[in-house]
């Protein structure tokens, strides 16, 4: 499900090569993509990308996932809400999504085959109630993004839901960098 | 964790935040006052960085109508969503709509379909030519008209459910109070309703 990410993602490797020892190790100080890591790109205090390269790869969404997850029943509990669980399902819906929006270069909650959150999700096998679906386009972190919804009254009511007890996320990036993130909610 | 601040670094933030006031906040476009409300923020959106964001909610027509009879159309102006229920429950569609693009040009509430009109004639309302007067007097139906391929007429004046020339409308505030659907959904649409079919603008 996740190969997408690294075909797209630029090398970084063969640059250093090419370009000799000084640019390599000065692109390595400015933060060069890991494309290998399975740690989740570093954050500053405000969980906002620590470097402008912020890398989403197969090796490393589940970290990724993992953080949003933290971050969103973060936000959950200081509202009294309880916490949500990943779910493979949502993810699944969320990540088609992730890959449909930057086809059509476009943050919204159709698809380009006319696809609803609610029919994506039935179609990935999710066999709960759904509830509702955020997205964003950024160079941002999932942190920041989820942040920014949480600022939106309307997007934060999604996040709030205090029927939610499933969470899909899925992420695709584009060649240069920008990221499109998908959080489906459901119950 | 990642997002934590420790207690000190949130109280501090907190009181600042409070000394800079909801004022304040709006105009930076930082955080809603819901955040403040909570106190234990986990992150706040940091300036300068850019989201292009947009959100959709699901919906239960048991939350919005007393009965299906006729069938109910709920058109969400905040997710720039229609949704269709038919009367036997078998038919449940969600299409992506064109929006009022202001506040001024928002109605909301309940009404109903009163009229279905194939192939419509646009007619300009009066605020609409005193707004631009090179507005013509009426568009006939074809690829020009903004009302699409099917338009149908609200219990208010002036307010339909249509169809659409400019396919960017959609999913966008591109409208002075309309919903626009794209011409295929539209259609499939028209075909489901009836006059007295129950609306509601949320």
């Amino acid at each position: 499900m996740m190969s997408p990410l690294a075909e797209r993602l630029p090398p970084a490797t063969p640059a250093l090569h090419r370009t000799g020892l000084l640019l390599g190790l000065a692109l390595l100080l400015a933060g060069c993509a890991d494309m290998t890591s399975t740690s989740a790109p570093r954050l500053t205090k405000d969980g906002a990308a620590a470097r402008s390269n912020y890398a989403v790869t197969p090796k490393n969404i589940d970290a990724v996932r993992a953080r949003a997850l933290d971050t969103v029943n973060n936000t959950r509990s200081s509202a009294g809400l309880g916490p949500l669980a990943l779910d493979g399902s949502l993810n699944s819906a969320a990540e088609r999504h992730s890959a449909s929006m930057s086809r059509q270069k476009r943050a919204w909650a159709f698809g380009e085959d006319g696809s609803s959150p609610i029919h994506r999700a039935s179609q990935a096998g999710f066999q709960g109630g759904f509830l509702g679906e955020m997205v964003s386009e950024t160079y941002q972190s999932e942190v920041q993004a989820i942040a920014t919804w949480a600022a939106k009254p309307e997007l934060r009511a999604i996040l709030l839901d205090p029927r939610a007890t499933r969470l899909g996320i899925g992420a695709f990036q584009d060649p240069d960098m920008k990221l499109w993130w998908t959080l489906n909610v459901g119950q | 964790m990642w997002v934590s601040k420790t207690e000190q670094e949130m109280a501090q933030s907190f009181n600042r935040r409070r000394l800079l006031g909801y004022g304040a906040f709006a105009a930076a476009g930082l955080a809603a006052p819901g955040l403040l409300r909570a106190q234990v923020t986990m992150v706040q959106p940091t300036q300068g960085h850019h989201h292009n964001v947009a959100g959709f909610s699901a919906q239960r027509w048991q939350d919005h109508f007393q009965h299906l009879r006729k069938g109910a159309i709920l058109c969400d102006l905040t997710s720039r969503v229609l949704h269709f229920w038919s009367e036997d429950e078998q038919t449940y569609l969600v299409y992506p709509s064109s929006v009022p693009r202001d506040e001024e040009h928002t109605q909301l509430g309940y009404t109903e379909i009163v009229l279905k009109r194939r192939n419509p004639t646009w007619v300009p309302t009066p605020t609409m030519r005193a707004a631009d007067p090179t507005l013509p007097a009426s568009v006939p139906p074809g690829p020009e008209n903004p009302m699409g391929s099917r338009a149908l007429n609200l219990g208010w004046q002036y307010y339909r459910i249509h169809g659409i020339d400019n396919l960017d409308k959609i999913g966008r505030p591109a409208s002075s109070g309309c919903v626009g659907l794209f011409n295929p959904n539209v259609e499939e649409l028209f075909e489901l309703v009836q006059v007295g079919t129950q609306v509601r603008f949320l």
